[in-house]
């Protein structure tokens, strides 16, 4: 299978989360040799005011979109690695191709796409995090 | 969009506001 395109999330799209675009919460993101590279701002107080999803509390937080899929993808998967809880979500269905992650440890985390067919062919992407810049609170 | 986090993952559905739906074409009156 065939791997799909991965770039920075832009504010073409519009609002992502908590009123907030693509611009409010990075900048230069670049994605080359499966590695994440630009600058995340710090956003205080988080991107969920209920404070119990995933986008909960102050920290970094990187917004990626992704295309080409596969002709025979029937699933896909994407999650940040290593994760505690669910893991990797089945978004096929979504038509975003989009998605915003909370980066608590550049260092170790990836973020991981797996695309699967329906004769259970898998391609694992993953995208290390450790280039990124993480700007100081202001 | 999905949302994700060291803990999980979830699809959302994304904040774009609803857009409106296209005004009928009014009759003529008689």
């Amino acid at each position: 299978m065939s791997d799909l395109t991965v770039a920075a999330e832009t504010d073409a799209f519009g609002t992502l989360y908590d009123g907030k675009k693509a611009s409010d919460l990075q900048t230069d993101i670049t994605i080359a040799d499966g590695e994440v590279e630009g600058s995340l701002k710090y956003i205080s107080g988080g991107l969920d005011p209920s404070g119990t999803g995933p986008l909960a509390g102050s920290g970094y937080f990187l917004a990626l979109k992704w295309s080409n899929l596969d002709e025979a993808t029937t699933s896909l998967k994407v999650g940040l690695t290593p994760s505690e809880g669910t893991g990797l979500v089945e978004c096929f269905a979504d038509s975003d191709r989009n998605g915003v992650f909370k980066i608590t440890d550049k260092d170790k985390q990836f973020v991981t796409i797996v695309q699967t067919d329906a004769s259970g062919n898998e391609n694992w992407q993953n995208f290390g995090l450790s280039k990124l810049v993480l700007e100081a609170a202001t | 969009m999905i949302i994700a986090s060291e803990d999980r993952a979830e699809v959302v559905k994304t904040e774009k506001p609803a857009e409106k739906p296209a005004e009928k074409p009014k009759r003529a009156k008689k």
